[in-house]
This record gives C-alpha cells, structure tokens and sequence, in this order.
C-alpha cells in the first residue's frame, strides 16, 4: 500500500503549476524568448494579479480563465465564485519569481530574455504545466505557450488558474482545510493546502518535501520574512508564501503590499497535528482535513476599476519592417544575420511569435515582446522587438536557398511573413558524402 | 489519536540519567590544542560566506570560504563536524531553484580552509552525516524511478557506494554510525519512525520503533553507543516533543525518556564529549536556557531573561555550547531566531549578523 501511495504521490507530484517536474526541453528551446519587464516598484504586476484574483483577465477563455472555486466541506460541495484572495497571488509570485517576468539581466521597463527556470518554469508565475514540450504543430510552441512566456497577463492569468485548479482538485484528490468555515475560499488560511499543492503535494521524507513536519526541516523555525535573509532550505513551500503574506516584500523603502498576519496550523494542537501525522498522508488524505487555522483572515477584494483588462491589456498592433531579408552566410558578419523588428503602433504589450518555414533558418529569440504606448519601457532597446536570423549551413538544402519567417501573434490580429534568400558561396556536398581535403 | 508504540512509560529523572547517560569507558578523546572556535556560515542571497570565530571573542571572525548557491537555497550542513571536517549539501548556483534539484555534496575542511565536491546526485534537504573518525560519511540520493539511496563515501579514496536502497518508505534519513562502524539511519512510513541499522553486506535490521509518528532531531553520542531524539507525544491536550535516549546494544531494545521532571516541549538533545546531553525546553517565566543532563547532576546553562534556545553543538572540550535562540515561547510562537553562544562561565553572547547563520560546528578545544 505504501508502494502504490508513493507512486500516487508521485504522479501527482508532476502536475502543479510550479512543480518542479525535471524536464528534458522547454516550450521555445534551445532558445528563449524575450520578453518586457515592468517597473521596479511592481505596481503593473499587482494590478494584473488584482484583475486575475477576480477572473478580469481573460473571462471565457478556457486556458486563462479563473475557474469557479469550489466551496464546502467534503459532504456539502459546489461552485462558488471565480475569485481567489490576491494576497495569496502575490507571494506566490514573489516566492517564484520575485514577481518578474524578465531574466535578472533584464532592467525594468525593458524587454529582455524570458525568466525560464531549468525545469521549464516561465514567468512571474513559474508556470510550468504545458511549458515543458512544445505542443503546436511541427514541434513549435502554441499560442498559449507564447502567451504565457512573453505577456504579463497570461502567466499571471495561468497561474492564478492552476492555484485555483489545485484547490478544486479537494476534496477528491487533496485535503480541505477550513471544515469549520465551510471551506470558505475568501479565508486567506484555508489556501494552505491548495498552496502547498502549487509547488507539489509531497509528503514527508521526500527529495521535494513541503510537509511541515518533515525532519529536514528546522524545528522550530521563525516565520519566513520573506526579506531574503532566510534561507529557503529550511521552509516547506506553503511556509514560504504565507511567510511572503505577512511580511510583504519591500523596494525603495515601501511594501510592496499591505501586510496580513495569517495564521499556519498550530501543530501542536492534536486537530492539526493528527491531520499531518505520517498515517494520514494517504490518497485521497480524508484524514489531513483541518479546520481553519486561527485567527483567520478574509480577502480583501481589490477595487478595480470596470475596464481595467481594457487598461492593462491596450490595443496591440503588429506591425513588422522588413518584407524580404538576403543573408549571405560567407560574407562579412553583418551579411550573416539579418534584424527584424517589430513594433506595436498600438498600446498594451504585444506578444510575438516568428516561425521559420525550414529548419535551417534559425530565429532568435523565437517569441517575444513589443512595446505601445500607455506602457512605461525606458531602457535600451525599447519598445521594439528585436529578431535575429542566421543560418545553420549544415542544413542548407542547396547552396542558394529560400525560406520565410511569420510573424503572428497571440494578443493582436494579422500576421506578416518575410521572404528570405539565403546564399551560401561554399560548395554543398550531398548528404553523406565528405570532402577530402 | 496520538499513537504511543515505542514510547516507554514515564520514569523518574534520576533513574532515567542513571541508566541512559554514559559515562562509559570508550571516552572520544578531547581535542585541547586551541582554544574553541566556532564555525558557521553566513547565508547570502546567491552564496553563503563560511567563518571561524573564537568563542572569547565571537565578533572577529574570519571568512574561509564562500559557497555560491542557487538563489535563495542556502547549504544543509552535517550535524556535526568530525576533526575540523564537515560535509554539506548545497545546490549549485546553475540549478533550478527548487528543492527538487539535485544538490552537490561537498566537503569542507576548516583547517586548510579548502573545500572539495564529493558528488552531484544529492538530496538537499538530507544532511549528510560523518564516521567519528571522519574518514566516512553518508549522504542520501533520490534515483530516477524515486528510490532512495544512502551512499557511503570513502573519504580517502573518494569512492561512493550504495549501502542500502529502499522505495517503498516515506523516505530515510542518515542518523550516524555506531561502535562497529554500521550506520543507522531512520525510515519514515505510514507506521511512524524506525531505527534501523546496516552494515556493507548485510541486510537492514530495525534496531527500534522510535515512534508512530515522526521522530526527529537524532543525535549520535560520540562514542557511537547511544542515540538521542525527540518524539511527539500528547501532554495536557497538546502536542510536545520530548527527548528519548536509546542505548544501542543494550537488553531492552527500547528508548527512554531522558528526563520527565521537564513539562512541555523539548529541542534536539545535544551530546556533549563526555557523555551528558544538552536539551532545549520550552520558555518559561524564569527563562528557559538548555538544561544538562549528566551521569550525576543536571544543570541548568545561563538562560536568558526572555526566549528558550534550541541546542546545536558543544565545544570540544564542552566549555561553551552553540544555540538556536529563540526570542518566543515555544514552537507555535517562537520568535526571531538568532545564534547565540553560552559558556559554562554563564557567558551569554550572541553572534550579531543581518542574515541567518548556519552552525556548522567546532573546531579547536
């Protein structure tokens, strides 16, 4: 039994949203794609996570979608709203990524190579659920891979809809925590298993565990400060982020949030303490219910104004300034490479994807970000995107060759496609033939 | 709902040190060639900075090594340090940042200041643990299809084999290794904790039922002929943790509890050189410093005013021990945490930092 509980645990291990699932290849690699980082202070990030905590993202989409979050104790369940307490989103984006969607050699407000962790997590929210294949046709990333690796708004959407899976998958699959507030989901502490979920619902004596009890970890330990003075070694991952909730992180001298003091179980009273004793870690986990962890604390519901998707998403427009592009891979390194770039006449982020026909055209990055107006980017090369297409010869068909790149996108209508002459002043061998010197 | 398997009845304190502490005749042999110096690491963000300080005069340290990690994920040292030796568990500074990752497994000799990598198959949140002659050490791996291994380490040689695999616990974790160089480890399972030992060879035997739940904090005296750690047990509608002495050899096969006249919770009971172990408690309106428990007296270390401490290690020579101070009440609400030395001479000083400090160990008297 214990056998066949592990290898639940770890099928279910391998679905969070940031689950660290080890991975072979990620959705654009070998490469990465850019993508624009916001302001220093967050403040477009939290209004995103504001709008996605109550589904003003992307309402009907089936992938970025709030769902509607269950509510009651195992015997008394149904759909409630599609909302989740924000104070919960922004730890878990600042515990992932420090709330970035940009690599840490990206400025602010610049665009820059994608946050991609090793295990394919992207973005903000470290989404890494259909992150880790490319999943389009002819092994190219789909739309919503694009979006979730270049847009603000997708990852944060994405993410906020795989928290919002994992404390859906109770009672059948988790735990409940809140059995005495009916499961409330606008009580901030009733989150804890879904948050534990997010990072993996490992047990006790894994390589991943996040089980408060674990002997790995430090007994007792203060309160994670989320300050970046503590190491995350000694902290399961729901720990992490409520620590983050209490305690907001700060730039420039002010909280990035307001603080809430939520509560972790006592698990030295025997209510919470029997729920995370090693007998009770066992599929479906009736026995880890608990009741809310006190003194609990409600959401509190941001106030948004009614077009805010409108204000943070804009109006993207793709507009692309090459129509045809001559490489000559044999001449000087400028006729190597051409550039591309692409821009956004209109406003909002744009995201861009650029797909070569053949596959000895190499695009670099293969996705990324560009700039309109009502959005701040003020470091080097901003606000256009940039592509640069070079050539890999070993898999020139022929010494003269021809390809295109479409440029489409996932946030803006049209496509352009661009012609592109390859000539190559070396002699071709046919395959599987050598050339003696 | 507390399960009791393996918990030993309660006992009166006298006779509970009397039977449990040795005092024994194999007596490690104290290191007196210098004064005590404390060894700890600084954690940093991206790397985590190692130093040694006196334990006169703890403010002037010395910086012997930097060890760069991934972002956020500090280093998980053994729980010991064996002759100015300790191994460490760290992720590298190009891994994911999650626990997942596999973790380097290093070894760190404070006396030439240089450090040296054992492996890249480690788990991190698994301390390593080292022979008493610090020749040896185990550390844990997780294989591909979730097993998980304890790896033997020649230190000399550098070379690594697996001492036992198992798939189908919770997880195991190394404890030390006893009188005849066999290691014990712990395997967690849904029936609670189990001590086991294993030698190259030889099949894995349960050496105890440490408890139905999750016994932790397990210490090997340094004769390698007793085992303490802490186990939960129900205490006036409360959860505690108390210490437990297993004497390894003995007739009875079962643990005891070191010491009942001690309500309420207990922390990671600490072996000194000659045998008595340091345990934390619990605050308590007139402090709650470690209490020693010795063959023939229990004492009490200087406590301060406010907070309970949580012992780490003692000195060679057992004149000062290293603690995790904490400024609040108990495990539900324990405060800030900071490390803190106290000497037998009723010294307090705490060691001033602005990030957390990893203890590491002693080298010196």
């Amino acid at each position: 039994m214990v056998a066949l509980f592990g290898a639940i645990v770890s099928a279910l291990a391998l679905e969070g949203g940031a689950t660290p699932t080890p991975a072979t290849a990620c959705a654009f690699d070998p490469l990465r794609p850019a993508t624009y980082e916001a302001d220093a202070l967050r403040e477009r990030y939290l209004l995103v996570m504001s709008a996605a905590a109550s589904n003003q993202l992307f309402p009907g989409d089936p992938y970025f979608e709030l769902p509607a979050v269950e509510v009651g104790t195992r015997a008394n369940r149904s759909f409630g709203a599609s909302a989740l307490p924000v104070e919960i989103l922004r730890a878990i984006g600042w515990v992932e990524s420090s709330m970035t969607m940009a690599s840490r050699s990206t400025p602010f407000e610049a665009i820059g190579p994608a946050l991609v962790s090793f295990d394919c997590g992207h973005g903000i929210m470290q989404v890494t659920s259909g992150m880790t294949v490319p999943l389009g046709a002819g092994g190219q990333p789909t739309s919503n891979q694009i979006a979730v690796a270049t847009s603000d708004l997708h990852n944060v959407a994405r993410g906020a809809s795989i928290l919002a899976s994992k404390w859906n998958d109770a009672p059948g699959l988790r735990p409940i925590a809140g059995t005495n507030t009916n499961a409330d989901p606008t009580i901030i502490e009733n989150w804890y298993y879904a948050v534990w979920a997010y990072n993996g619902f490992t047990g006790p004596g894994s390589r991943q565990s996040n089980h408060p009890l674990d002997p790995n970890q430090a007994w007792p330990r203060s309160a994670y400060r989320c300050d970046g003075t503590q190491s995350r070694t000694r902290y399961p991952y729901q720990e992490l982020v409520y620590g983050c909730v209490a305690n907001p992180a700060e730039r420039a001298g002010r909280d990035l949030w307001a603080a809430v003091p939520v509560s972790l179980p006592d698990l030295t009273n025997p209510q919470f303490f029997n729920a995370m004793r090693l007998a009770s870690f066992e599929f479906p986990y009736n026995g880890m219910d608990i009741p809310t962890p006190s003194p609990s604390h409600r959401t509190t519901t941001p106030q948004l104004p009614a077009n805010i998707r409108a204000t943070l998403a804009g109006s993207p427009q793709l507009s692309v300034n090459a129509g045809a592009i001559t490489i000559h891979t044999n001449g000087t390194p400028d006729q190597a490479r051409a550039t591309i770039r692409i821009a956004n006449p209109g406003s909002g982020v744009l995201s861009w994807f650029a797909k070569p026909s053949d596959n000895f055209l190499i695009v670099d990055p293969p996705a990324g970000s560009a700039v309109g107006s009502g959005v701040r980017c003020t470091a080097s090369g901003c606000p256009n995107g940039e592509i640069t297409v070079s050539i890999n010869p070993t898999l020139l068909p022929a010494s003269r060759a021809s390809g295109t790149i479409t440029i489409t996108s996932p946030n803006a209508s049209g496509s352009t496609t661009i012609r592109v002459q390859v000539v190559a002043e070396f002699e071709v061998a046919a395959p599987g033939t050598s050339r003696a010197p | 709902m507390l399960g009791s398997a393996g918990l030993v009845a309660v006992l009166a304190v006298a006779a509970v040190v009397a039977a449990l502490v040795r005092t024994g005749d194999v007596q490690p042999e104290l290191v007196t060639t210098s004064e005590p110096t404390l060894v700890f690491a600084e954690f940093g963000p991206s790397a985590d900075e190692i130093f040694v300080a006196p334990a006169s005069d703890p403010t002037a340290r010395t910086r012997i090594q930097s060890v760069p990690h991934a972002s956020g994920w500090g280093l998980n040292p053994a729980p010991e340090m064996v002759a100015g030796k300790t191994a460490y568990t760290v992720l590298p500074p190009n891994a994911a940042p999650e626990r997942t990752s596999a973790a380097e497994l290093w070894l760190l000799d404070v006396n030439t200041a240089s450090a040296s990598r054992l492996a890249r198959d480690a788990d991190l949140l698994a301390a390593p643990v080292l022979r008493q002659d610090g020749d040896v050490l185990v550390y844990r791996r997780t294989e591909e299809d979730g097993a998980q291994s304890l790896v033997r380490v020649d230190l000399t040689t550098r070379a690594r084999r697996v001492l036992h695999r198992e798939a189908q616990s919770f997880g195991l974790f190394p404890v030390g290794f006893d009188q005849s160089g066999a290691v014990l480890f712990t395997r967690l399972s849904a029936a609670g904790t189990d001590l086991v030992r294993v030698s190259e060879g030889s099949a894995a035997t349960v050496v105890l039922h440490a408890s139905d739940e999750i016994a932790r904090d397990w210490s090997m005296s340094p004769a390698g002929d007793a085992v303490a750690f802490v186990a939960p047990l129900l205490q006036a509608e409360r959860i505690v943790h108390q210490a437990q002495v297993l004497t390894l050899g003995g007739r009875s096969g079962n643990s005891q509890a070191l010491v009942t006249s001690v309500v309420g919770e207990q922390y990671s009971p600490t072996w000194r050189s000659d045998g008595a172990l340091a345990i934390g408690r619990e605050a308590t309106a007139d402090g709650a410093a470690p209490l020693v428990i010795g063959a023939a007296v229990s004492t009490t270390l200087a406590a301060d005013p406010a907070g309970f401490d949580v012992p780490l290690g003692w000195s060679a020579a057992g004149d000062y021990l290293a603690v995790r101070h904490f400024s609040g009440f108990n495990s539900q609400q324990p405060g800030v945490e900071t490390l803190v030395l106290i000497g037998l001479d009723a010294s307090r000083a705490e060691i001033a930092t602005e990030t957390e400090l990893i203890f590491l160990g002693w080298t010196g008297a």
